[in-house]
């Protein structure tokens, strides 16, 4: 398979606080790739230095074999590597359809008059954006909420709208943070079954957190895991299962607390 | 505000037929009764309104400037010099105001607008001042503190408006134009990037929107408009000096976008009509005007998180819920 993004050396300093440290990882094209580890690993920081909300301290990271660190996030989502956040994450005020919406205009770039003043190509632009945003809600199951406020909307659609805004860039590669925290055991399932939908209907490839084992072992063609900002362990599902470290890392974190 | 952006919404929604409708109809007044009085007033509400409006846009992408004043001072000075120095038609003072005050804004937008929030606000109040001070150290171009006087009146095409009932109409067409602009940004794709900066920066970011640019475009268009705003202003009362444009100013106008509706579209007329006249129309109290803004103010706050644009709206639904 070829790696779609390559991360190497990639270190992340707080201060004196190491929250990342020389880690090197790929994610491979078609892929859906797990990134575990317990809290406080990195997994956040991680993503946030790929997709440029935070300057790295040092490594590289490549997307598509360019170099795309340093890159402002709006820059990097335009390369086609698009992220949510942890955090249930919308645009409160605006309708379902409006945050879809804002995302998928990134693929119907306009110049200052037509934003401002309107026009042919305006137009051609918002109505091309909205075939995307009708495609993305009937994939997300989002269409029956189409007119609510994002901001009304229960948790776990609102985290599924997260999802939704993000595949609206069209991306080539999805970063998930957590997509299934918070959601009951049936949601958790019905999640799985649309990202494997979606993975095929968009030609994606994904990059997933995720502290739900049952859902990344189910999901994941291949796992790395981070432990206090290292590396230490990388595989396929079961390997990494049985690994002796994964396992140390997460019961010495459980009995840590 | 997210329903401007919508256009599967009516043209027009009925809420805002009837906002136009009273506006219209308070834009009249002075016709009606015929007072010079009130043609100053009105006057006055359209000056407010527009340099509110250019406030409103920046407010639009979640920021609140308190150097407005300043923006408006910068306005006023470029006109005044270029048609007091330069013989340049006042006709082409007030856009040259709008530029230069938007040249400045774009200029220092940059790394301000890295600032967010009550730091933000902090540091356009501090600019407010320094642009005041700047002002008093050269005497030779803003006329110190004791300011310039006699600044020649506005005239179209060799035609001066010299009277109050002349300045009006050109007062009217000129917020049209301000409050058209507000239009077209708000129902068009810059209004949807601003609505997205405004609801939340990191989304919007990650979502393939540049905020630091387009933020810098909101701070540039507000300022360009309150320049506007301030070259009328100078050209109209024929004085102005470094303190018209304290932070006073700015802090009115802040009061008068918030009374109106931070994010309404009709906010800053609301805000200007409901509160220049005001402390004209409380007998005696011109010099208290800062007293009254500020318990306006707590009373919007407290009672019309919306605004008064927003009050239809929130009666109504109290109505259908009853
Ligand atoms: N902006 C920041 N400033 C300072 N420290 C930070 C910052 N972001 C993260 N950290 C620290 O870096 C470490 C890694 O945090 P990170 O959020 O990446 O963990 P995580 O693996 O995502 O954990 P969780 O599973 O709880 O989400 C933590 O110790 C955290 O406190
Ligand atoms: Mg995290």
């Amino acid at each position: 398979m070829n790696a779609l993004l390559e991360i190497s050396g990639l270190t992340k300093r707080f201060g004196g606080l190491t929250a990342l440290s020389d880690v090197s990882f790929g994610a491979s094209e078609g892929a859906i790739t797990g990134l575990i580890g317990p809290n406080g690993a990195g997994k956040t920081t991680c993503f946030n230095l790929i997709t440029g909300t935070l300057p790295a301290t040092s490594g590289t990271i490549r997307f598509r074999g360019q170099d795309i660190g340093g890159l402002s996030p709006h820059k990097v989502v335009e390369h086609g590597l698009a992220r949510t956040f942890q955090a249930a994450t919308t645009f409160p005020a605006a309708t379902v359809r409006e945050n879809i919406l804002r995302g998928a205009l990134l693929r119907h770039p306009l110049g200052l008059g037509a934003m401002v003043f309107g026009g042919a190509a305006a137009r051609d632009a918002e109505r091309k954006a909205r075939q995307t945003v009708d495609e993305v809600m009937e994939a997300l199951d989002l269409t029956e909420h189409a007119h609510r406020e994002a901001g009304t909307l229960a948790y776990g659609h609102q985290k599924r709208l997260g999802v939704a805004i993000g595949l609206a860039t069209r991306p080539g590669l999805l970063l998930l943070d957590e997509p299934a925290a918070g959601l009951n055991p049936d949601e958790v399932d019905r999640f799985a079954t649309m990202l494997k939908e979606i993975r095929t209907r968009f030609g994606l490839s994904v990059l997933i957190v995720e502290h739900h084992m049952r859902l990344i072992m189910r999901i994941c063609d291949h796992i790395v895991v981070l432990d206090h900002g290292e590396k230490i362990a990388e595989g396929a599902p079961e390997a990494v299962r049985d690994d002796p470290k994964v396992i140390e890392a997460y019961l010495g974190a459980d009995h840590a607390k | 505000m997210s329903m401007s952006a919508t256009s599967s919404a009516p043209a027009f929604q009925p809420m805002t037929v009837v906002w136009i409708a009273g506006i219209v109809l308070a834009a009249l007044i002075p016709w009606f009764t015929g007072s010079v009085f009130h043609f100053h007033i009105a006057i006055m509400v359209c000056i407010s309104a527009m340099a509110t409006g250019g406030l409103a846009v920046i407010a639009w992408v979640g920021q609140l400037s308190l150097a407005h004043a300043a923006f408006a001072g910068i306005g006023a000075y470029t006109s005044v010099l270029l048609v007091t120095r330069l013989d340049v038609p006042v006709l082409l003072g007030l856009p040259a105001g709008a530029l230069v005050a938007g040249a400045v804004a774009f200029i220092i937008g940059a790394p301000l607008l890295r600032l967010r929030g009550v730091y933000f606000v902090l540091i356009t109040f501090a600019l407010n001042e320094l642009f005041r001070l700047i002002m008093l150290d050269i005497p030779e171009f803003s006329g110190g503190s004791s300011g310039i006087a006699g600044i020649p009146k506005i005239s179209l095409f060799g035609v001066t408006l010299s009277n109050y009932q002349s300045v009006y109409p050109f007062a009217l067409f000129c917020l049209a134009l301000v409050m058209g602009l507000l239009v077209l940004i708000r129902r068009g794709q810059l209004g949807r990037r601003f609505a997205a900066v405004e609801e939340n920066l990191a989304l919007a970011e990650s979502s393939g929107i540049p905020t630091a640019k387009t933020q810098t475009i909101a701070f540039t268009i507000g300022s360009a408009i309150a320049g506007f705003s301030g070259a009328f202003l100078a050209h109209y009362v024929g004085f102005i000096s470094p303190e018209t444009f304290g932070f006073q100013l700015s802090v009115s106008y802040v009061i008068m976008l918030v009374t109106g509706g931070r994010l309404a579209l009709w906010g800053p007329l609301v805000g200007a009509l409901f509160l220049t006249p005001l402390p004209e129309f409380l007998r005696g109290a011109v010099e208290y005007q800062h007293v009254i803004y500020g318990v306006v103010l707590i009373a919007v706050l407290r009672f019309l998180p919306r605004g008064l644009a927003g009050l239809p709206r929130q009666l109504s639904r109290k109505g259908g819920r009853g």
